[in-house]
């Protein structure tokens, strides 16, 4: 085990998206040496992105930094150059401008030079930088007035005369969210910080991976938009399409951090309410509940059945703020029946079979009322359920599974075989589509892409 | 269930005199053979040359009539292969384990047969039961490993074929994967009450240490099999062939059973008269009964 768990260390460079959870390390782990000397790998300084497919293992390609413009000399900070003092108030206000003509120059969803060389920039340095812009983004707007107007400011954050007017800093916020979203997503941020390291799950099997900064930055500047960050459309958006995509890369503890913050900001949208209720439940299934961890290190996610009974509480407060969500229904049935409440169960899938269209919710549906309805001994409805989930993906052993399992259990030994025969005899693409169950944790964010594209054009529509 | 062979008596009966032109009736009465697999060792070492006068068998605490005991070498053997493909056996792990079946393959009489069952979260039957050894050989040569592990699934297709598949013999599975399953439909208690109703004995070998309860550990004492957790790799060609060899040093002991009930969970208590040996069986079998009602309830 001991050599498993070195050998996914090492690979972390290559897992940046994967499977995580929360952890917690103690200090003195092993896995922090490791990590360690993965800080010092071969990987820190170059520009990384990272190209996966859900079920095969990620590749990389490494590109150089120079390939953005840079040479690795370029992204040298000045201060180490000239032994300028991080403290020097011109240092810092260089270091805005510099930072805020990256956030004008990045074109949304790109790799480009401007987005690379804040992915290379010293944490300290960014740090303050958007402490900075946050601290003058939460002053009341008189006060804000009246430091915009100082032309040093105007001139390095490059404001509007109505900006200046307003006191309104919103559209430097959101560029610069934007910004720091790309570094974190595109996979270009190359410092990263060595505590509270998330992890990466492999088929059972754990590996570190160091927290992202430029996830936080970017919440940071979306969170400090002006009046209420709840009363902004992008803001909202920017938290669905985020949450989306790192559910959907299966990166549950930067999911997690995202709607901790989103729950604050929006606690009654449904959306991100269901968004955190698929968390739990993802959190509860066998993919995160069978792991091998190593010695003296624990999950800070909670047993099966407490993850469950937050995912209930989640989805019963996000039909209560919108009854009408099939997929709501469906998965609160789910998780119903699995926490033993089989009756309820069904009338949750039932109500979710009567309007849901997707033909993958439809198979999801057909396949849990089936299983509920098994339990409750209506033998012959669970049969056509199961046989309508084989019907709607032909080459899904799950379905088959489930109605060889319910002929053994009725004593039927040879309709057991047959249905296993069935499952022998389907044709092997070894593509993860075929059976919609294997990519029933990531489902629910299915649209992830679109959202995105979404955030980017409205983001990405933003006068520079 | 342990393996219930329908044995069928015909009773003549006939009605006045026996002459030749006697109505006939003719009832046929259907009765179930319990098949016992049993493993007998004295300080570790297996025990040979025990024969039907030698066991004693409490089936839910009644003795039990015992028709024979059959050593499991002198029958030909029937075992099905399930192996973990998943991401985690991939490189060095895979080639041992190749290495491995290999092994056990060239070691199994010409009489004996195979299937190989693969899995990662799909489940593929690679060979069905045959006795051309050298055709499993080649499937095994045709594996990758990729994915994640349904482990559950492909255990419970395991007991399903060997079950469905072995003649008179007892079916064996050997179960290979590093123990862990994350993609499966279905469930731990659904596959361990498959195997309370069939009398494959189950044996499984795993990389590393699972936790104290696990499903293999479940699986292989509810068979009355056992699980191998194998600290080194290089060690799996020797671990298979000892499967093999525990597998034949086996005995196959059967009854009809009378004077317990028709259903339900039945406990099995094993012995050997006469001799301090220790015994290792499955615990019990569960007969007729469906595992959660047989009539569908509104």
């Amino acid at each position: 085990m001991h050599f498993r768990i070195i050998k996914s260390l090492n690979l972390m460079g290559l897992t940046l998206i994967g499977m995580t959870g929360g952890l917690n390390l103690p200090q003195s782990c092993e896995i922090q040496k490791l990590l360690m000397q993965f800080r010092s790998g071969p990987e820190i300084g170059d520009a990384l992105t990272v190209q996966h497919r859900f079920g095969e293992a990620p590749t990389l390609k490494r590109t150089d930094s120079s390939a953005f413009g840079m040479s690795r000399a370029s992204t040298e900070t000045p201060a180490a150059q000239k032994n300028e003092s991080k403290t020097d108030s011109n240092y810092q206000l260089r270091k805005v401008e510099e930072w805020r003509t990256a956030a004008v120059q990045h074109n949304p969803r790109e790799p480009d030079s401007a987005a690379v060389m804040i992915g290379n920039c010293d944490q300290s340095d960014l740090e303050l930088v958007i402490k900075f812009v946050t601290k003058l983004a939460s002053q009341p707007v008189s006060t804000a007035r009246r430091t915009l107007a100082r032309a040093s400011i105007r001139r390095i954050l490059q404001l509007t005369d109505q900006e200046v007017k307003r006191g309104d800093l919103n559209r430097i916020l959101k560029q610069g969210a934007l910004l720091h979203t790309d570094i974190a997503l595109l996979g270009l941020e190359t410092k990263r910080p060595l505590n509270e390291p998330t992890i990466a799950i492999y088929d059972g099997r754990v590996a570190v991976l160091p927290r992202t900064l430029h996830l936080e930055f970017a919440r940071r500047l979306i969170d400090s938009v002006s009046p209420s960050p709840s009363k902004d459309p992008m803001v909202r958006q920017w938290y669905i399409a985020t949450t989306a995509h790192l559910q959907s890369r299966r990166l549950l503890a930067y999911a997690r951090q995202n709607l901790e913050n989103a729950m604050r900001i929006l606690p009654s949208d449904d959306r991100i309410l269901f968004y955190a209720g698929v968390l739990h439940e993802t959190w509860a299934s066998s993919l995160h509940q069978n792991i091998l961890l190593p010695p003296g290190v624990r999950m800070t996610y909670g047993s099966k059945e407490s993850e469950l009974k937050r995912a209930r509480e989640f989805y019963q407060q996000s039909i209560k703020a919108n009854q009408n969500s099939a997929e709501t229904h469906l998965r609160l049935g789910r998780v119903l029946g699995l926490l033993g409440n089989h009756a309820q169960a069904v009338a949750e899938l039932q109500q979710a079979a009567a309007s849901v269209k997707d033909p993958q919710l439809s198979y999801y549906t057909s396949l849990y009322l089936g299983c509920e309805l098994s339990l409750i001994f209506r033998r012959s409805e669970a049969r056509e359920q199961y046989e309508r989930a084989a019907m709607l993906y032909p080459i899904a052993q799950s379905p088959l599974f489930a109605l060889s399992q319910l002929a053994n259990s009725s004593g039927d030994v040879e309709g057991a075989f047959l249905a296993i025969q069935r499952i022998f005899e389907l044709p092997r693409t070894d593509s993860w589509k075929d059976d919609p169950w294997w990519t029933y944790d990531v489902s629910a964010v299915r649209d992830a892409e679109a959202l995105l594209a979404q955030l980017y054009q409205m983001f990405g529509g933003l006068p520079r | 269930m342990i393996r219930r062979q329908a044995v069928f008596f015909a009773i003549l009966l006939t009605a006045g005199s026996l002459a030749a032109d006697a109505q006939e009736h003719i009832v046929s009465v259907k009765t179930e053979e319990v098949r016992v697999d049993i493993l007998v060792t004295d300080n570790g070492r297996p025990v040979a040359n025990l024969g039907t006068a030698d066991f004693e068998i409490l089936d839910n605490g009644i003795r039990q009539e015992i028709q024979y005991a059959k050593p499991q070498r002198q029958m030909p053997l029937s075992a099905t292969l399930v192996f973990d493909m998943s991401r985690s056996v991939a490189g060095e792990l895979l080639s041992h384990l190749r290495e491995a079946a290999k092994g056990f393959l060239s070691d199994l009489n010409k009489e004996d047969s195979v299937a190989l069952i693969t899995f990662n979260h799909t489940v593929v039957l690679r060979s069905p039961l045959m006795r051309e050894i050298e055709r499993v050989k080649l499937a095994l040569d045709q594996t990758q490993s990729f994915g994640n592990s349904s482990l559950i699934d492909a255990s419970y297709a395991g007991l399903v074929l060997a079950e469905s598949e072995a003649g008179a013999e007892l079916p064996l599975v050997i179960i290979f994967s590093d123990g862990l399953d994350t993609f499966s439909w279905l469930t731990e208690e659904a596959v361990l009450e498959t195997a309370k109703r069939n009398d494959v004995v189950v044996y499984a070998v795993s990389t590393g240490h699972l936790p104290k309860k696990s499903f293999l550990s479940d699986l292989t004492e509810l068979t009355g099999g056992s699980l191998f957790e194998v600290e080194t790799i290089e060690n799996l060609p020797a671990v298979f062939l000892r499967i093999l060899d525990e597998f034949r040093q086996r005995y196959m002991v059967t009854y009809i059973p009378s004077g317990v009930s028709q259903s339900g969970w039945h406990k099995l208590e094993v012995r050997v008269k006469n001799r301090a040996a220790k015994i290792r069986t499955r615990p019990g079998y569960m007969r007729n009964s469906p595992a959660i009602g047989a009539e569908d309830q509104h």
